[in-house]
Parts: C-alpha cells; sequence; structure tokens
C-alpha cells in the first residue's frame, strides 16, 4: 500500500449548528506519514473539525479532501480512507465486542482481521471482553474497542478524538508506540485531538492550535522541541503561555 | 461454533453476503439476536402476548369492533393513515440522525435507509394482516368485513408512509430540542445564596420540549382529521383549545416524572430531603397547571359557557389532585431508587 503525499487537505472551511459558527475558515493539511495533533481548550472546535472530516457533519463552506479524494465529490472513496474512533458512549450495548469487530470488518470487506489490530487488542489485554455486552463495558473498555474498531482495514488517515481517555497506562503506552510505529513506517498518517501534551512532546510530528474555531497557530516538530527547550517550566507551561498571548492578542484586536 | 478468542469472522458464516455489506441492517439484525440473549423473558413473553392477541381476536365482542370498523370505514382509514404518516416521518428522522451521530456514521458503507423505514411497516402490515386472519379464521369476522379491512390497513399504510415519507424535510444536523426552551437570566445572588429554584424550571423546560410546535402540529392533524362532519366553527376552536391544554398538561405532568428520577441520580450523593426535593421538582410545574386552568376557566366564563364550566373546573381539580399525588409518588420513588434518605 502506498501512502498518499497528502492525506488530509482542509481548506478554508466554516462550520456550525444553526446560527453559531464553530469553525471559521479553517486550514488544515496532514502530510503521508505525519502525526498530527490538534489542540485547543475544551469548546474550541477541536470535535467538530473532526466530524467535518469523517463526514458526518455537514459544512457551510470549504473543501475537504482525504487522500485525494473529495469528501463532497466522492464521499464513499474519501470515507473508505480513514479511520475514525467514535465516541465510546454512542458503541451499541447489545452487541458484544466481538460482534461490533465482525460489523464494522464486514462494512470494510475485509476477509479477516489484521495480525497487528489483533496483537494490539492483545497488548490491550481486551481479549476477556470479547464476547460480553458493550454495555457492561468500562469507559476504558469502550475506549480500546472505538480504537481498534477505528485501526480495522489499515486506513491512511487515522482521525483520533481523546482517544486515550479511560484508557490504563499500559494500554495507552501500546497505542502511542503502535501509532508511532505505523507513522514512522509510512503505513498511515494520524490527526489526534487532545489535551495530553505529554504525546505532543514526544509523538508529534507537528501541532495546530485551535482557538475560537480558527487555527492560531502551527508548530512545526523542530519548533516544539526549542519551545520545550526554552521554557523552566516545561512544554504545558510553554503551550499555554502561546495560548494566554495569542488569546489576549485577539482580545486587544476585538477591543 | 469455534470459541478461540479470534476466530476469524465466526457467527457471520452463512450471513449473506448483501447483508454483511450492508453495516446497519447487519448490526439492526445481531442486535435483534441479541434481545434475547440479554432478556431471556422477552421472547416467552412476546409469544405469551401473541397468543393472548390471537385468542381475544376470535372472542365475539372483538370481531362486532371490527365489523363496526368496516361498516364506517373512512374514520378508521384516516385515523390509521395518520398514525402511519407521522409514524413514518418520525421513523425518518430517527434515520437521518443516525447518519450524523451513529456509531456506524463514518464508515463507507451504504446506510440502507429505504431497508430500514420500510421493515419496520412491512412487520407491523405482517402482523395486521395475521390478526385479520385470525379472527376471520375463529369466525368472529365475516369475510367481507375481513376484506374491507385489509384493503382499509393496505390503503392506509401504503398512503400513510408515501405521506410521512415525503412531508418530512432530510436534515442533515437537525436543532437541539432545547431550542425551545427559554434560557432565563439568573438570579443576582446566585453564587451567595444558592437555591433549589432551578431544579423547578427543569420540569417546565422538558415540557416545553415536549409540546414543541412540530409533535403539537402533528396531534393537532390528528384531531382536526376525527373533528366530526357538520360541526361549528366555534365547536371545533374549542375542541382543539381543549386538546392543547391537555396536552400540555399531560406534558408537565410527564416532565415532572422524567425530572424527578433525573434530578434523583444526579443529586443522589447529596443530603437533600424529601419536602425540600418535591417541593423544588413540583411547585413551578402545579403553578403553571393553576395558571393554565385559571385562563382557561376564565374565558370559558366570559363567554358565558356555563355548562363546560363546571366539567372544566372538575378537570382542573383533578388535574391538580393528579400532580401532586405524581410529585410526592414520583420523588419518593425517585428517590429510594438511588437510595436517597430522608433525614
Amino acid at each position: 500500500m502506498t501512502l498518499e503525499a497528502v492525506a488530509l487537505s482542509v481548506q478554508q472551511l466554516d462550520a456550525g449548528y444553526d446560527k453559531h459558527r464553530v469553525l471559521i475558515n479553517v486550514s488544515l493539511t496532514v502530510a503521508g506519514g505525519e502525526w498530527v495533533a490538534l489542540l485547543g481548550p475544551n469548546a474550541s472546535g477541536k470535535t467538530t473539525l473532526l466530524h467535518c472530516v469523517v463526514g458526518t457533519m455537514q459544512v457551510t463552506s470549504g473543501s475537504i479532501t482525504v487522500c485525494g479524494h473529495s469528501l463532497r465529490d466522492d464521499p464513499t472513496r474519501a470515507r473508505g480512507k480513514l479511520g475514525f474512533a467514535c465516541a465510546p458512549e454512542k458503541l451499541p450495548a447489545l452487541l458484544t465486542g466481538r460482534q461490533c469487530l465482525e460489523v464494522y470488518a464486514a462494512a470494510k470487506g475485509l476477509a479477516a482481521i489484521g495480525a497487528d489490530v489483533l496483537d494490539l487488542a492483545e497488548r490491550f489485554q481486551y481479549i476477556p471482553m470479547l464476547d460480553r455486552f458493550v454495555g457492561a463495558y468500562s469507559l476504558g473498555t469502550r475506549q480500546k474497542l472505538a480504537v481498534l474498531l477505528a485501526l480495522l482495514g489499515e486506513p491512511q488517515l487515522l482521525v483520533l478524538d481523546e482517544a486515550f481517555n479511560g484508557l490504563d497506562p499500559a494500554s495507552a503506552l501500546a497505542l502511542k508506540h503502535y501509532l508511532r510505529d505505523r507513522v514512522a513506517a509510512g503505513k498511515c498518517s494520524v490527526l489526534l485531538a487532545t489535551h495530553a501534551l505529554d504525546i505532543v512532546e514526544r509523538y508529534a510530528d507537528r501541532a495546530a492550535l485551535l482557538l475560537h474555531g480558527r487555527i492560531a497557530h502551527e508548530w512545526r516538530k523542530d519548533e516544539l522541541a526549542v519551545m520545550r527547550e526554552k521554557s523552566e517550566e516545561g512544554f504545558e507551561a510553554a503551550l499555554a503561555a502561546v495560548a494566554v498571548e495569542i488569546e489576549g492578542e485577539r482580545a486587544a484586536k476585538a477591543s | 461454533m469455534d470459541r478461540t478468542p479470534w476466530a476469524p469472522l465466526a457467527p457471520t458464516r452463512g450471513v449473506p453476503r448483501w447483508l454483511r455489506s450492508r453495516p446497519f441492517l447487519f448490526a439492526a439484525a445481531l442486535l435483534g439476536m441479541n434481545i434475547h440473549r440479554r432478556y431471556r423473558l422477552v421472547l416467552p413473553a412476546g409469544l405469551v402476548l401473541l397468543v393472548i392477541g390471537a385468542f381475544a381476536l376470535t372472542l365475539p365482542a372483538v370481531g362486532h369492533a371490527l365489523e363496526l370498523a368496516a361498516q364506517n370505514p373512512l374514520p378508521s382509514l384516516v385515523s390509521l393513515t395518520a398514525a402511519c404518516a407521522i409514524a413514518t416521518a418520525r421513523r425518518k428522522g430517527r434515520l437521518h440522525r443516525s447518519l450524523v451521530d451513529s456509531w456506524l456514521a463514518p464508515l463507507a458503507a451504504p446506510a440502507s435507509l429505504l431497508a430500514r423505514a420500510l421493515f419496520p411497516a412491512a412487520l407491523q402490515l405482517l402482523v395486521l394482516a395475521a390478526g385479520l386472519v385470525i379472527a376471520l379464521a375463529g369466525g368472529s369476522l365475516s369475510s367481507a368485513a375481513a376484506i374491507t379491512l385489509g384493503a382499509i390497513v393496505g390503503g392506509a399504510y401504503l398512503v400513510g408512509s408515501a405521506v410521512g415519507w415525503f412531508s418530512r424535510q432530510a436534515k442533515y444536523a437537525a436543532a437541539p430540542d432545547f431550542h425551545y426552551v427559554t434560557v432565563r437570566k439568573p438570579r443576582w445572588a446566585w453564587a451567595q445564596a444558592p437555591r433549589l429554584e432551578p431544579l423547578s424550571y427543569w420540569a417546565i423546560g422538558q415540557a416545553q420540549v415536549y409540546v414543541k410546535p412540530k409533535v403539537i402540529a402533528r396531534a393537532a392533524f390528528v384531531v382536526l382529521l376525527s373533528l366530526p362532519m357538520g360541526i361549528d366553527g366555534a365547536s371545533a376552536v374549542a375542541i382543539v383549545a381543549g386538546l392543547w391544554v391537555l396536552l400540555y398538561v399531560g406534558a408537565l405532568m410527564l416532565a415532572l416524572l422524567r425530572v424527578a428520577f433525573s434530578a434523583s441520580r444526579w443529586l443522589a450523593l447529596t443530603s437533600l430531603n424529601y419536602v425540600r426535593f418535591a417541593y423544588a421538582v413540583g411547585y413551578r410545574v402545579l403553578l403553571a397547571q393553576i395558571w393554565t386552568w385559571a385562563w382557561i376557566l376564565l374565558l370559558t366564563y366570559a363567554t358565558g359557557l356555563y355548562r363546560p364550566l363546571r366539567v372544566e373546573l372538575l378537570v382542573a381539580l383533578f388535574s391538580l389532585i393528579l400532580s401532586c399525588a405524581a410529585v410526592a409518588g414520583a420523588v419518593r420513588a425517585a428517590m429510594t431508587s438511588v437510595g436517597m434518605r430522608s433525614p
């Protein structure tokens, strides 16, 4: 499988609910084999952006292209390149984990579930839960299933929304290593919305800060490294300082 | 069946390929099968109900009622068509919402909208047809009446499904339900002197969601269709207004029950006692009802309709007593269900 040079291209995207504009003129690119972290405070539009990217939310204007396929003109092919971890509470309570995996695998036309996904499931210690009803799962176990579903079929672009929430440390580490290895091998790209700055610090190739529905700032890997070294109080404080500075500039402009 | 952990796609063996490639239908089929696995009593209870229903259809009284319906086909046809249209329109709304918020929504696979819309209607039609056949075979229904009723049911489902499907515009992202509820200004002292007051607005807000215009419009549509021929305009308006009041009062009571249980789950770990909880949940609901009934009684009195006034007064009193009992009972049950105790 060859990876596209550009896994995701979002151009001048506007989206919202009724009259409330959530995303304003957002442009973002994820290259093939790149891990991009999407940062931002609560209610800044991260989840909305991800839902636009996977096609479960209608955009007001702008364009989204996934691996060269326009989401508007060719949604089936574009979505076929995607893997999205849905919110854990949306998984069906009356299906077992095995049935959920089967439904997803069958829908993606897979004859069998990939060995790497099975291996990750074992590292998640998920196997004893396979034949239990999802309704009986804890938040962490649901999250594991949502991630495994997203990984089925070797998608070229993985879209993850707070995918590490609720995972135990061992499972979170297993997932980080799994994603890092796949990205490094050029097998997929990752767009991850997260508040976990250790992931940005150690694993992401690039980070984008979403503030009030706009991409306020982007950092390359080398810029992230410089910022990390400059800050005495750590990476978290450095990022927070940048966000506060941008917010201050915005407020000054507005006034 | 092979029970090794990763028996590849084991239970899908024997499942047709067309079903496997349609995740919404495949998941629904698995869900249907799992209901029996999860709730062992559902299937036997369903079968018992079916047998009781089949037996009831052979009774002379039921047969007589069916004969009457066949002799007066218009009301049966209109009400069944309206019910089917409403059910189809609501089903369409649910189906379109699933394209946005289902766990299967991000998949690049068919959403099977038409099949998912038609299947429940087809199943209902099958059950109704089976009921007619049983009544016919049991001798409680004549063949002429059975044919008439069959035509009514078939026609109503055909027309109702089409009307329901095409009357509702497909919305990609629906407006949230609380869109209909007014957001009030907070009390100025909310932080210095917090009170349970917001809890009392919860039930009112919930009731406003229940009586949002699109729901009322459909219910009113059914009532308008069932108005007798030759009725004068004033009476028709009075019937519709009466229906609206009853719907609102009903919505308030339903909201009260729902809010009592939701709030108790939320407040389970607090030391809130029964009286304060019941007062906070119920007092605005009762006030809203008193206000509504006062207006209705006043308007009826002003128009000089003294006979309906007595009926209204009785209904109002009954509704208020019922609401007080509902507040007391619902709050008690809700508190008990989450282990809240009144000190």
